[in-house]
């Protein structure tokens, strides 16, 4: 299941673990061919094949760029094997676990090194990622606590504190400190503006304040270019502004372009939001073709593939297996909030509302999630009934 | 002050660093003078006996910039750029590499390669380490390029950060670089209150007393500027009290003594800052003074020693173009070299101040269209300078646009009527005869 929430934790474990590719490589274009360059000059320096395998890592982006994982954990083991404790490598191996939704494994790998390093800012950022992957929020909050307490003003820990206060509600809280991170992000880190921009517009969006979430957007886009995050998020707003067909605009341009089947059932929900119930079928039948295969892959559009089979194809069941096999390795609210749907859809509704329940307990206000509880919570009708959304 | 002001005086030949400026980037207590040669011995046998590490090479580099600082010699900041260099490749990929990333942004900063000191403080802030000199040198170098509004943004940004962790500091390191932001922008008042806040910060945090002084020195630099005579006095005597060797503050206090036409205990007090470190400007400065009480032979013989220290060293060259474009200037001599260094100077740095130059050394050479647009973009943000003003209104009246010079040169006057020895007289007279034309032409 990928989210905006994997993408924001990966900004961050990136900002921690990449920073160096970055400056060599931030202004001059290529982290994975400076990165190569290094090791083909050192082969048996293990930083330089660390930090090849956080390029490349940082590079993937999805089947697209198949293959560059598995070369990543080659650099790694290279790292490993010329000096076993080196640091860099470690900590490239916890993003690169997160990375491919291997979070019990992350964890267990940051928590480790962090014990023995307990002054390395770095591993309480990634013990942090895993933790919120993971549902752990107060682990998650006191490793981020450490971050603060060690080096203040840090920026991942300032990028972990707004999404935790997003998680918990408190989105003016997540504004500000998201606004200091972005302060103190360097003119030429545009693609780290451009994620911190987005998730700015999230939060005014989360408040209801669809224009300055719009303002964000814009000023995203300005820095990183049809950025996908950013126009899923103007889409989002133009539905709710009742522009469903710039809304439509939006995702088939970004869908043909990135390929991306999650834009694909936004697309097939904004195309319903503007009344095209035809299209909105084909590109439906079209999402979940594409989500089905990408389904075992950590790249992959299962929620959007557990709501399409609950609210479009009025498979609950299919919705449920998706659903149980995604909570088995992750529980953050996304994740909880869609097996609780699936849950209800199914009919086990008891078990729906107590999930619905721990998961709005954290203090989420995720629209899509509070409209689940709504339902779940509120309603005595078949589920069958409630699954249309 | 922009860092490499406050450097400029750390780079003559023959500077003592006891006496020298420091930055406030947190990384100027190395020892004494003399023990910065053995302490980079030490540091040399580090890295060689195979402490190769990020952390020697930076401890290095630094020590090369401490001796290039004492020596002028811009040999030692290659050094230095060279060690640093190596710091950062050796760095892992953490919060580590935002040191060696800052320390060669200062190097820059003393070349005047503010550019480039701007790249190495952003690549410092793109660690994600919060380090709050990174934010102190981003604005610095924003300032000499003249982006003051990016300058204020990343001032500000220091202030938060520092604050997180002190807020009397945050008040000191933040406050003074925001007051000059604000007299440039012709907010005195508002450029007087932070500096005095930042003051009273700085003397609560115990901060080392040449940094005290320096503040003291801002401060009366503000009162000067803005005609109150009294204030700058108590300002320089008591950053002299303070720390007794405080050249700048020596040079302000002797610039006083000649607002009141104590004009041979100004000469005194220039002599003694001079001596501390041999500041080209004061130099000159001391020359006016010389010819306004007669001494033609001896300011000639400064003038003199001002042309040799600004073509000294190579790195001098670079540090006093401006110095050296605007005494041109004011002498009426080699107006094609000042014009060239004026250029030059462009090619680093483009402040108010270098705009103020430019229009100078255009207006000497008769260049007064050209002249009136530099001076337009010095006064582009209203600047309280009087000194400005003056250029302003002495290039309007040569373009014959009489309004106008009376209106420059009345503010210049207005704000401070003894703004300096020479040229505050020469304000007077030519505002006189301004006048004396306007009768004339009334009684036509």
């Amino acid at each position: 299941m990928k989210s905006m929430t994997i993408c924001m934790v990966l900004v961050s474990v990136v900002c921690a673990c990449t920073a160096g590719a970055q400056v060599t490589a931030g202004r001059h274009g290529d982290p994975v061919g400076t990165a190569r360059e290094a090791v083909q000059k050192f082969p048996q320096n293990a930083s330089a094949h660390a930090k090849l395998a956080a390029a490349l890592i940082d590079a993937d982006d999805g089947p697209a760029s198949s293959g560059t994982l598995e070369e990543a954990q080659q650099e790694i083991g290279l790292a490993l094997k010329y000096d076993p404790k080196n640091l860099e490598a470690a900590a490239v191996e916890c993003s690169l676990y997160l990375k491919r939704h291997e979070f019990e494994k992350a964890l267990e790998a940051a928590r480790d090194t962090n014990r023995k390093i307990p002054d390395d800012v770095r591993f309480y950022g990634l013990v942090a990622d895993a933790d919120i992957e993971l549902g752990n929020y107060p682990d998650a909050e006191q490793a981020t606590q450490w971050m603060l307490n060690l080096r203040p003003g840090n920026t991942p820990a300032l990028l972990h504190t707004a999404r935790l206060r997003e998680i918990y509600g408190d989105l003016e809280g997540a504004e500000q400190v998201l606004e200091q991170a972005l302060e103190q992000t360097a003119p030429f880190q545009s693609r780290e503006r451009a994620s911190d921009a987005v998730h700015m517009a999230h939060l005014a969006y989360l408040r209801g304040d669809l224009d300055r979430a719009w303002q964000w957007a814009e000023r995203s886009l300005q820095w990183s270019p049809g950025f996908g995050e950013a126009l899923t998020e103007e889409a989002a707003i133009e539905v709710h502004r009742g522009h469903a067909e710039h809304a439509v605009s939006l995702l088939q341009d970004l869908y043909a372009t990135t390929r991306d089947p999650r834009y694909l059932f936004r697309l097939g929900q904004a195309l319903e939001a503007a009344g095209k119930g035809a299209e909105a079928t084909g590109a439906f039948q079209q999402f979940e073709a594409a989500a089905l295969k990408a389904s075992p892959g950590e790249d992959n559009a299962n929620r959007e593939l557990i709501l399409y089979y609950i609210d479009v194809a009025h498979k609950p069941q299919d919705a449920l297996r998706i659903a149980k096999a995604e909570a088995s390795v992750r529980h953050d609210v996304m994740t909880m909030d869609a097996y609780a749907w699936a849950l209800y859809a199914a009919g086990d509704r008891s078990e729906a509302r107590k999930q619905i329940a721990q998961v709005v307990s954290v203090g989420t206000k995720e629209p899509e999630i509070l409209e689940h509880q709504k339902r779940i919570d509120g309603s005595s009708e078949p589920a069958t009934v409630a699954v249309r959304n | 002050m922009p860092f490499a002001k406050v450097l400029v005086c750390l780079l003559l030949t023959g500077a003592t660093l006891a006496a020298a400026q420091t930055s406030d980037y947190g990384r100027s207590e190395l020892g004494s003078l003399k023990d910065t040669d053995a302490l980079i011995r030490n540091a040399q046998d580090h890295v060689r006996r195979g402490a190769a590490t990020s952390s020697a090479y930076e401890q290095l580099g630094s020590l090369y910039q401490q001796k290039g600082r004492e020596t002028a010699d811009a040999a030692w900041f290659e050094l230095a750029e060279k060690a640093l260099r190596q710091a950062i490749q050796l760095a892992g990929d953490d919060f580590s590499r935002a040191g060696p990333f800052v320390q060669l942004a200062a190097v820059y900063m003393s070349e005047h390669r503010f550019a480039d000191a701007l790249a190495s403080a952003h690549d410092a802030i793109a660690t994600g380490a919060g380090d709050a000199d990174a934010f102190a040198i981003e604005g610095d170098a924003l300032t000499d390029l003249g982006q003051y509004d990016d300058a204020a943004s990343a001032y500000r940004t220091l202030k938060r950060v520092t604050s997180e962790r002190s807020p009397l500091r945050a008040d000191y390191v933040a406050d003074s670089r925001l007051s000059y932001l604000k007299m440039i922008s012709g907010d005195m008042p508002g450029a007087l209150d932070l500096i005095k806040q930042s003051i009273m910060a700085a003397a609560q945090i115990n901060v080392p007393p040449e940094n005290l002084a320096w503040l003291y020195y801002e401060l009366g630099e503000r009162c000067f500027q803005s005609g109150d005579i009294a204030c700058a006095d108590a300002a320089y005597s008591t950053g002299l009290k303070v720390d007794p060797r405080h050249f700048r503050c020596l040079a302000g206090l002797a610039k006083v003594r000649a607002a009141e036409r104590k004009l041979d205990d100004s000469i005194r007090l220039y002599q003694r800052s001079i001596d501390v470190v041999p500041m080209p400007q004061y130099i000159a400065e001391m020359a006016d003074v010389m010819r306004a009480t007669g001494q033609m032979d001896r300011a000639r013989q400064e003038d003199d020693l001002v042309e040799y220290i600004g073509k000294i060293s190579e790195i001098n060259r670079v540090l006093n173009n401006r110095e050296l474009a605007v005494f041109y200037a004011d002498r009426g001599t080699k107006l094609d070299e000042a014009l060239r260094l004026a250029k030059a100077e462009f090619e680093v740095r483009s402040d108010v101040y270098t705009w103020d130059a430019m229009a100078w050394v255009l207006y000497k050479r008769g260049e007064y269209a050209q002249a009136k647009d530099a001076i337009g973009k010095a006064l582009r943000l209203h600047t309280s300078d009087p000194m400005l003003f003056f250029h302003a209104g002495m290039i309007s009246r040569a373009l014959n646009e009489k309004q106008d010079a009376t209106q420059f040169l009345g503010k210049a006057l207005t704000i401070n009527p003894q703004f300096h020895v020479a040229y505050a007289g020469e304000a007077r007279k030519t505002l006189d005869r301004l006048q004396s034309e306007e009768n004339a032409h009334a009684s036509r």
